[in-house]
């Protein structure tokens, strides 16, 4: 039987309009793309900027959570840098443990003998948590998921956002970030800081559109995943599941800066035996190039 | 049927466009009623109730609880030990139901094993297991016992990564995780999936199992009710937490093209209001049943039941009484279902698709379960009683905290 040898295992291309990451000592794109093209030199230690959460009503500031506000922070970098209406994107949340803070409090509370758990600290625990705060901060009604798959949570919620795109035909705001349990959990399932990043997908090119990705799966053994050479770069990748997406970031920065129109092959890690690689033609000249075909 | 299939059609404005239907070539689920199928159709159809007062460890909350039975003995396969925990327990016992492994093996054999994917939805994984470590913590140092297995038993994707494993299939997987309308969604991505060809079937499937997280949590939103849950009663006084686990097998084209059934249409959205109450008039809910019917290219009237999300929590039953009210004036009957399983969260979405279909293949419309007196405000046509009567398309509702929605629409497949 000869069942998958020629079935499909790629996605049409998809366009990415604004990009957004956080981290340690990365406020943004442009702080990240210094990092990631050698210009200036990640450390894994430096101070985590302060959450940009102006998008949230005060309310919702409060109540929020630091995993939701490294989320929203992130949503309104992607969406801002493209210049959408935030109330059009559908939207992909993905990370492996959400808000890893709450629900440790959340366990230990329950060990005690009174039990009580606060019904915010409740609410603020389900793994959806980021999206319904940035969707009631943006009167956004549009369909919002939240995902999850452990170490290949990033590539899981790449696929899916390109899914969406592909098949809905809608933008789609891809929002991936982690930040690390406390103690005692922080020993059974480290994570070694906060990171995030966050794309706008679409299916159609824009003025705005920096890039366009094709995303398919591919056998491990014809495709290595890829590693950044910079040692403490490599330590965030390995150390945080949102940054396993790290290498797609590194290959938008050098894109940005180098050759127009090149295509360059980005390998992600997927559920064994396979990969995800994405080819990634830079789209630098946007805006010109619109004006040149029209 | 390929050549039934729909084109897919770019969306204007914001509808939908119609989809392409899917077959839903095998499905099984388990819960307070028992294990597959026939449980949960004999329940229905005596109109017995698998809610009993709370006996779920050391819990001393005054509430009803659906509660699968003897998890306890039923550990999972010993290739998998990492992985056993309450949450996959009732994963590995759901999926070992009404054929359901031999319908996926020969999916694989079908397809290649890296052309089976699986996409499961929870709310709380397997918490339980952490949550019973807190209690073992060293009083020294304050650590946990070692090794937690937290990815096998904890991590979002604990139940669909432990399915994949224990099919030994290599296709795309994914946990959703949107609270109460997770496995609902599963529907959607499923479809999603399908159609951009990077597998040729998806394991879709839910499941929750009893924490002390859920219980209490919703205890401190005061939304438990003291007695088995009431949907739509005029003196409704909250949910009853249940557990459960369902799975079904989406293809391209039935394998029984003669008793097809499918997914026909779905809808998401989100309320954008609050995060734990449902907007009021349920604008949310609307737009997802909305967007359920166009997407199945359907109208109102050719639905013929509706099972309601239905939780029996006074804001989420009104909010959603108006919503379907709106869309389906007095016309479709609808009832709730979580009077017989309890409201199973994250396991809620495939649970009551499948009820839909058992309803479709038996031609049974369920009454609401304990409900009395449907409150006098209420303007949707709930039934009490049930009716035996031909049913070929069912919409089934799941919404979550986060003002997450999900519709779908189950039926027959015309072939």
């Amino acid at each position: 039987m000869n069942h998958s040898t020629d079935a499909m295992t790629s996605l049409k291309p998809v366009y990415l309009d604004g990009i957004g990451v956080f981290g340690p000592g990365i406020a943004d794109w442009s702080q990240a793309r210094a990092v990631l093209n050698g210009s200036a030199a990640f450390d894994l230690d430096a101070d985590l900027p302060p959450f940009n959460v102006a998008d949230l009503p005060g309310t919702e500031r409060r109540r929020a959570g630091k995993s939701v506000k490294l989320a929203v922070d992130l949503a309104a970098q992607a969406v801002h840098a493209a210049r959408i209406d935030p109330t059009q994107p559908a939207a992909v949340f993905a990370s492996t443990s959400g808000d890893t803070n709450v629900l440790t409090d959340i366990c230990a509370a329950l060990a005690t003998d009174d039990r009580l758990i606060s019904p915010m600290r409740f609410h603020n625990s389900v793994h959806n948590a980021a999206s319904g705060y940035w969707t009631i901060a943006q009167s956004n009604r549009q369909p919002t998921t939240a995902v999850a798959l452990h170490n290949l949570t990033a590539s899981a919620g790449l696929l899916e956002a390109a899914i969406q795109v592909v098949t809905e035909q809608m933008p789609v705001l891809l929002v991936i970030y982690d930040i690390p349990f406390p103690p005692p959990l922080d020993a059974a399932e480290p994570i070694a800081t906060v990171f995030g990043l966050s794309f706008l997908l679409r299916p159609e090119r824009t003025e705005h559109s920096v890039a366009q990705l094709a995303l398919s799966l591919t056998a491990a053994s014809a495709s290595p995943v890829d590693t950044l050479p910079d040692p403490a770069l490599e330590a965030l990748r390995t150390g945080v599941a949102a940054a396993r997406a790290l290498p797609l970031l590194a290959a938008l920065a050098i894109e940005r800066n180098g050759a127009m129109d090149a295509t360059h092959t980005v390998t992600l890690d997927y559920v064994a035996p396979r990969v995800l690689t994405l080819d990634v033609t830079a789209l630098t000249d946007a805006v010109d190039s619109m004006r040149n075909a029209s | 049927m390929s050549e039934s299939r729909l084109p897919i059609t770019p969306p204007s404005g914001t509808k939908s466009p119609a989809m392409s239907p899917l077959a839903i070539s095998h499905f099984t689920l388990s819960n307070a009623l028992g294990f597959g199928k026939a449980a949960t159709l004999a329940a229905l159809q005596e109109r017995r109730s698998g809610l009993m007062p709370c006996d779920f460890l050391d819990i001393a909350l005054d509430t009803y609880i659906g509660r699968v039975a003897n998890l306890e003995n039923l550990p999972v396969v010993d290739r998998l030990s990492p992985f056993d925990c309450r949450n996959n327990r009732l994963t590995q016992a759901a999926l070992r139901q009404d054929g359901f492994e031999q319908a996926v093996e020969a999916a694989k054999a079908r397809y290649g094993a890296d052309r089976v994917a699986v996409i499961a939805g929870t709310s709380t994984s397997g918490i339980l297991h952490t949550e019973l470590a807190f209690r073992e913590r060293d009083p020294a140092n304050g650590a946990l016992p070692s090794p937690l297995h937290y990815r096998e038993t904890h991590e979002l994707s604990s139940a669909p990564e432990f399915v994949r494993q224990y099919f030994e299939l290599t296709g795309p997987v994914l946990s959703i995780s949107t609270a109460c309308s997770s496995s609902a969604k599963v529907f959607a991505s499923g479809w999603r999936l399908l159609q951009s060809g990077l597998c040729d079937a998806v394991i879709v499937g839910g499941v929750d199992s009893l924490c002390l997280t859920t219980l209490y949590g919703f205890s401190s939103l005061e939304l438990v009710a003291n007695e088995p849950c009431r949907p739509a009663d005029t003196h409704r006084g909250g949910i009853s937490i249940g557990e459960a686990a369902g799975f079904a097998l989406l293809e391209r084209r039935p394998q029984a093209p003669e008793a097809a059934l499918g997914l026909l249409g779905y809808g998401e959205s989100v309320d954008a209001h609050h995060m734990s109450t449902p907007h009021p008039e349920g604008l949310g809910a609307e737009l997802a049943m909305q967007r359920a019917l166009d997407r199945a290219g359907l109208a109102a009237c050719d639905i013929d039941y509706i099972n309601l999300h239905g939780t029996a929590s006074r804001t989420n039953d009104s909010a959603e009484d108006k919503a379907v009210s709106r869309l389906f004036g007095r016309d479709v009957p609808c009832s709730s279902t979580k009077g017989w399983t309890g409201h199973t969260l994250g396991a809620a979405g495939i649970t009551e698709a499948i009820i839909g279909l058992l309803c479709i293949e038996h031609g049974l419309i369920p009454g609401s379960l304990h409900t009395r007196q449907v409150d006098p405000g209420f303007t949707s046509h709930i039934v009490l009683d049930n009716e035996t009567r031909p049913v070929r398309r069912v919409l089934s509702n799941s919404f979550g905290f986060g003002g997450n929605n999900a519709s779908l629409i189950v039926g027959r497949l015309d072939t």
